[in-house]
């Protein structure tokens, strides 16, 4: 079934598609038109979880951390201060073990107030175990929601499905919404194992832990998230022979044959492959990389795709105040360890924060300073900046 | 090897694996809570040395023959100590701080009774014994001395110059009061028991001490004390006037001696109310006279309250000097006294005041106490002030010659006779046995460190709750009176005073089964364990559990972290800390 | 058990342990005592959410632990929330009738724990709540919470600049929310705190119940007067112990034979050692004061039955 729905709309339609058992969810701007289509999907009886309508976010990632532990397929949704007032439950739920999902719509962080969309909020989430997946069009963000229950279950790390606000989540596109059946095909049953509250099987979990067994809770998450590299390219070929669309964590869009190359996450995506065409058309030449998981890093694809390059352009729509763009951080990391020959300048870009547009003239701006400039003028660039 | 496939030892999230009880916390403690068993002020109060918790324990769940057998090991008379016995245990019971004593005696005598209604026998001695001992004198004392040796296995026999056996419990003490049908039937199970009664032979009189002697292989001398004090006044051979022991002696026959229509009687102890309540009956007016106040009477407080009652009155700080009348008193002169210092006894003396009256009346009563007569025992019997000289176990400097009762240095009550009687029978059983058997010696078988010994305790036949209590005795402020709510004692009924007028109809209504067990159930058991669980349901540790040897709780000393509370919650004080090395 | 004569007939306490020996709380922790006599009295199959408090440590460090039920260490403001999703998830899965009980203490509850619990409560979530009130942050170390009583030393208010505000009332909180059932109680009172407990798991939707429980570390004083301060607080009237149904009937469960004055709960607490005559005076008005109001809502309570 195809249908033109926001990206909100998609991401209920995941969770409903996913068989989702319990809801906890607290309304936020941009995020709320997801739980009120859950609510209506509730309602109409497409689908039966309970729906705990908590007071708070930091309630909501507690309850699907509990409902996780009772044992079912818990889903929550937010934005920006919502992912904020989360983010304590975010550490608890990795450290627990409890596959939540959450679908996190970028929202810029106050003070001052923003409503619109950068990726600020998700970005500082890095370091609290949670598998991020960002997502570049309404049909992305369905079919990752999915995807992600079944990542995050296979691996027992919670899982964020992050989608740009406005961009995706109040903007429509035809969405084809797959069959509920062949959902639960490619989708099982979520299998706590004995990682549950069974009372017949009584055990204590999250208890004081020692120093003496405290760091191999902590190795464990770190293997699994490398693990998570290969599990989440399974479940991409999965789906992908299911469902007949092709995912990846790395990306390439008419990169193989330049030498300078857009690095770009979410709805920038889009933009930067018109971009890129559009330079193309001009002679240019441009190619764009997308990454779609942020954590855990796709340290080797992001090695094998841009070692040669001479020049990287990492566009970022968040930044780390004192040092950089979050993705440059990434890139500038992984691709640290190549031989000089094969170690590509990188230009680090910060962009569209709170919601300011990156259009096609931003991106070009970009690439012609990144070809101009012989290397980086500054550790990183903020572009469209009003400087008086 | 790359990281990601190596593994670790715990589970995946931190899910307990093993069982908490690997922390042994009993490492933490510096004290630790024991069970002890202490003794009740009761029991150590009782002269015979019963286990009085032990059987209010008992009726408290019902279980009257254990709790008659109970008594049975220390006395053999519960029907007549539940009438007679003064109850000074009363007196000592920590309920008194709480709210009122347990009324003892009204549940001793519903065993008492209970026994005598089931016909229940005391088991046959389990070897006979080729040793005979004589008794002489039939009273409380003799007999409990009978009692216990006839069922150690010796061949016992009483000898007393009386028609029947009982002493003062037969001729001192009113029908009213005590019954003649319950004195028979308790006797009666002696005689069953196999004791044998030479009843009318006076010893040192009919039957020579020596041939006495020579015939038995130890003699229990317990002869009472039957000689009448007479006051030094001017007058007391005129017609009228009686001493107390003849005068209740004749009413303890059946016959009516003629005291009068007007009575006094001088005194203020019980003997005193038994002949003013006898003359009651017999339909004169009495007034007591007595020299000091009420409140330094000796007479049990009850008796005065019963007396009063039944219209007897009371004249204090009154003190006969003279008995008016010709042949017969026609009256009495008597003076005022006043209260002055305190005397030996702790009671304020009384000191003429000079102020002289009269009394009117036709008949007298002097009860102002009795004596004993031990000149014509055999003289190696040393004795002093009329008092054989004894040591705590009625050994007298006679050998084979043992003495309890009135005649040794003990209060002159049932109760304290039986308890002489006892300790004499033990006292005998191990002179037979050639054995010692000093002042010390048993002091590990009493209650408290002034109780008398007890039997149950030397020979193990202890029932529950004991298992082996201490020398101490518990007091109020040891106990967590939280535990136990208010309940008043018992009130036992009275006939109505018209009819208790009418004769020498017993006066005290012996207590329903639901009023005996109700009334044992108002007691703390001081100092035993009952099992209540308090200790066991405080315990934060989980600690404290079912004793699996059988009675009680212990505490699990690998997980006890000496709290004490399960020490503080005690209800009975059965719990102490002790702090370790 | 010979439990006749007894204020208390011991018969009703049940045998069920659901806990076992090695606990790591203090000595005399009026705490431990009250999660075993609960556990007794929920029975199975029980689920426990705790967030962060001394039973985080009571029940051992992993990979120990006493317990005999599952219990799941949840972040310290969350325990309402918890269970409300631990809840959800039996009821998806056809476990309904396990009972889900959060077990929180005092700043858990009354002070971090206070906005997810009035959510679960509006919410009427069907769980047991559990305070348990030790009038202070003792795992951390004695630290003044919204629970601590007027007056009281904690390591957060020295003697020199004791609590000047008075306790939380958190019973009346939970009863604006229209809960089904809230009861107070104590360990000091076995069978009262059991029969309620009991009662609160037969019933539907948010149960609250606030246990006063004392802390000999905290409060300064030996570990043997454990209960009996416990019981003072009843017998003094500074904890009635009631319960309420649909946030109206009122009902004192426990109604002392004879009241007494507070000063004799301060006494035996270090905690107060530094308040005069006159701070008492107070206090014993306080109390009195809230004591009335109760009293008048019992008073309505059993007029209207």
């Amino acid at each position: 079934m195809r249908k033109v729905i926001t990206g909100n709309v998609a991401v209920a339609y995941g969770a409903m598609l996913s068989d989702v058992q319990v809801v906890a969810a607290y309304p936020i701007t941009p995020q709320t038109t997801i739980i009120e289509e859950l609510a209506t999907m509730q309602a109409e009886g497409l689908v039966d979880f309970d729906y705990i309508r908590v007071e708070s976010e930091h309630s909501a990632m507690a309850a699907c951390i509990g409902a996780e532990m009772g044992g079912a397929r818990a889903f929550t949704a937010t934005c920006g201060q919502g992912l904020f007032l989360m983010h304590e439950m975010l550490h608890y739920a990795a450290g627990a073990r409890t596959p939540v999902v959450l679908a996190n719509v970028n929202r810029a962080a106050a003070a001052p107030w923003s409503i619109w969309s950068d990726q600020t909020d998700s970005v500082s989430q890095r370091e609290t175990g949670w598998i991020q997946l960002y997502c570049e069009g309404n049909q992305e963000v369905l079919d990752t929601t999915i995807m992600a229950f079944k990542i995050a279950e296979r691996l027992r790390l919670p899982a964020m499905v992050v989608l740009d606000a406005f961009f995706l989540s109040h903007t429509s596109e035809p969405v084809d919404i797959p069959e509920k059946e062949r959902v639960r095909d490619f989708l099982p049953p979520i299998d706590p194992g004995e990682n549950w509250l069974d009372p017949d099987n009584p055990r204590t979990f999250g208890g004081i832990t020692m120093n003496d067994a405290y760091m191999e809770f902590r190795w464990q998450i770190q293997r699994d998230m490398e693990k998570a590299k290969g599990i989440i390219t399974e479940v991409h070929e999965d789906f992908a022979q299911a469902f007949g669309r092709t995912y990846r964590q790395v990306e390439e869009y008419r990169a193989q044959d330049t030498e300078l190359v857009l690095v770009v996450s979410g709805t920038v995506a889009s933009t930067a492959r018109d971009a890129v065409d559009y330079l193309r058309e001009k002679g240019k030449g441009v190619g764009m990389v997308k990454l779609k998981t942020l954590r855990p890093f796709p340290r080797e694809e992001v090695i094998e795709t841009l070692k040669g390059k001479k020049k990287v352009a990492v566009i970022d729509r968040n930044f780390s105040p004192g040092a950089t763009g979050v993705w440059a951080q990434e890139v500038r990391s992984a691709l640290y360890d190549l031989p000089e020959a094969q170690r590509p300048l990188i230009y680090g870009y910060v962009a569209g924060i709170g919601g300011r547009d990156i259009s096609v003239k931003t991106i070009e701006e970009i690439y012609t300073k990144t070809l101009e400039d012989a290397e980086p003028d500054d550790v990183d660039m903020w572009v469209g900046v009003n400087y008086v | 090897m790359k990281y990601t496939d190596r593994r670790v030892s715990v589970p995946l999230c931190a899910r307990s694996t093993t069982p908490g009880l690997v922390n042994k916390t009993g490492t933490w403690k510096f004290a630790e809570p024991h069970f002890v068993d202490l003794t009740s002020p009761c029991n150590q109060q009782c002269p015979a040395g019963e286990d009085i918790t032990g059987y209010m324990y008992l009726v408290g769940q019902g279980k009257f023959e254990e709790a008659w057998n109970l008594i049975m090991e220390e006395n053999p008379f519960p029907a007549i100590m539940g009438r007679v016995c003064f109850h000074t245990c009363e007196e000592q019971c920590n309920r008194n701080d709480h709210d009122e004593s347990i009324a003892i005696h009204v549940v001793e005598r519903f065993i008492g009774d209970y026994g005598l209604s089931k016909g229940l026998t005391v088991a046959p001695p389990e070897d006979e014994k080729d040793k005979k001992v004589a008794i002489v004198g039939a009273g409380p004392g003799g007999l409990s001395a009978a009692y216990q040796l006839r069922r150690m296995g010796y061949a016992v026999t009483i000898f007393d110059s009386n028609e029947k056996p009982g002493g003062m419990m037969r001729y001192g003490i009113p029908s009213y009061r005590l019954p003649k049908e319950i004195l028979d039937a308790e006797i009666d199970r002696l005689s069953a028991m196999g004791v044998g009664f030479t009843m009318g032979v006076t010893a040192g009189k009919d039957i020579s001490w020596d041939s006495l002697a020579s015939e038995h292989d130890a003699l229990f001398v317990a002869i009472g004390a039957w000689e009448e004090a007479s006051l030094g006044i001017g007058g007391v051979d005129k017609g009228g006037v009686f001493n107390a022991l003849a005068f209740l002696r004749e009413i303890n026959l059946g016959n009516t001696p003629e005291a009068g229509s007007k009575v006094v009687v001088i005194g203020g102890g019980n003997s005193a109310i038994d002949c003013a309540r006898a003359s009651r009956r017999l339909g004169a007016e009495v007034t007591i006279a007595y020299r000091r106040t009420e409140v330094e009477m000796p007479a049990h407080p009850e008796e005065v309250e019963l007396a009063k009652e039944e219209g007897v009155q009371f004249l204090f700080l009154t003190a006969p000097k003279e008995i008016i009348g010709q042949r017969h008193i026609a009256g009495l002169t008597a003076e005022k006294m006043t209260l002055g210092e305190e005397d030996s006894s702790g009671r304020r003396r009384p000191v003429p005041t000079g102020e002289v009256f009269e009394i009117q009346c036709d008949g007298m009563i002097m009860a102002i106490g009795e004596g004993t007569k031990v000149e014509d025992l055999p003289s190696l019997i040393s004795h002093k002030g009329g008092v054989v000289e004894t040591d705590n176990m009625g050994h007298t400097a006679a050998p084979k010659f043992f003495a309890g009762g009135d005649i040794i240095d003990i209060p002159h009550t049932v109760t304290h006779a039986i308890g002489s009687g006892k300790r004499a029978a033990i006292a005998i059983d191990r002179f037979l046995e050639g054995e010692q058997c000093d002042e010390g010696s048993l002091d590990r078988f009493r209650w408290g460190e002034k109780g008398n010994v007890s039997l149950g305790r030397i020979k193990g036949t202890m029932l529950f709750p004991r298992r082996n209590p201490g020398s101490e005795v518990i007091g109020f402020k040891d106990m967590n009176t939280f535990y136990f709510d208010h309940r008043s004692r018992i009130r036992p009924q009275r006939i109505p005073l018209e009819e208790r007028l009418q004769g020498f109809q017993e006066v005290i209504a012996s207590p329903s089964k639901e009023e005996a067990v109700a009334e044992a159930q108002r007691c703390f058991i001081c100092g035993s364990c009952t099992e209540c669980g308090n200790c066991y349901i405080f315990c934060p540790e989980c600690a404290i559990k079912s004793d699996p040897d059988g009675y009680g709780y212990i505490a699990d000393m690998d997980y006890c972290k000496g709290c004490g509370i399960c020490v503080y919650e005690c209800p009975r004080g059965a719990m102490r800390m002790e702090v370790m090395e | 058990m010979y439990s006749v004569n007894q204020r208390f007939d011991n018969q009703y306490i049940p045998e069920q342990e659901l806990l076992t020996s090695g606990n790591l709380a203090c000595a005399g922790c009026g705490a431990s005592l009250s999660m075993r006599l609960a556990l007794k009295a929920l029975g199975k199959p029980t689920v426990l959410a705790v967030p962060a408090c001394c039973w985080t440590i009571i029940p051992g460090a992993f990979p120990r632990s006493i317990m005999e039920v599952p219990f799941f260490n949840c972040a310290f403001e969350t325990t309402a929330a918890t269970i409300s999703g631990i809840k959800a998830a039996f009821r998806r899965r056809g476990m309904g009738e396990i009972c889900v009980v959060g077990w929180a203490g005092d700043g858990g509850t009354l002070d971090i724990g206070i906005q997810a619990l009035s959510g679960a409560a509006e919410r009427n979530e069907d769980v047991v709540y559990i305070c348990y009130d030790n009038e202070a942050y003792m795992n951390t170390g004695i630290q003044r919470s919204s629970a601590t009583p007027r007056g009281s030393w904690t390591t957060t208010t020295p003697v020199k600049n004791p609590k000047s505000e008075p306790k939380k009332d958190i019973d009346e909180i939970m009863i604006a929310h229209k809960i089904p059932y809230l009861a107070t109680a104590t360990a000091a009172y076995p069978h009262d705190m059991i029969a309620k407990l009991k009662k609160a798991r037969t019933i539907k939707g948010t149960r609250f119940i606030h246990l006063f429980s004392s802390c000999p570390t905290g409060w300064r004083m030996p570990e043997n007067l454990s209960i009996e301060v416990m019981r003072l607080a009843v017998l003094t009237n500074l904890f009635p112990l009631y319960e309420v149904e649909h946030a109206e009937v009122y009902r004192q469960t426990v109604v002392p034979e004879e009241i007494k004055p507070v000063e004799e709960y301060i006494r035996l607490q270090g905690r107060f050692r530094h308040l005069t005559e006159e701070d008492l005076r107070e206090l014993q008005s306080m109390v009195d004061k809230r004591f009335a109001s109760l009293k008048e809502k019992f008073e309505k309570s059993e007029a209207l039955k």
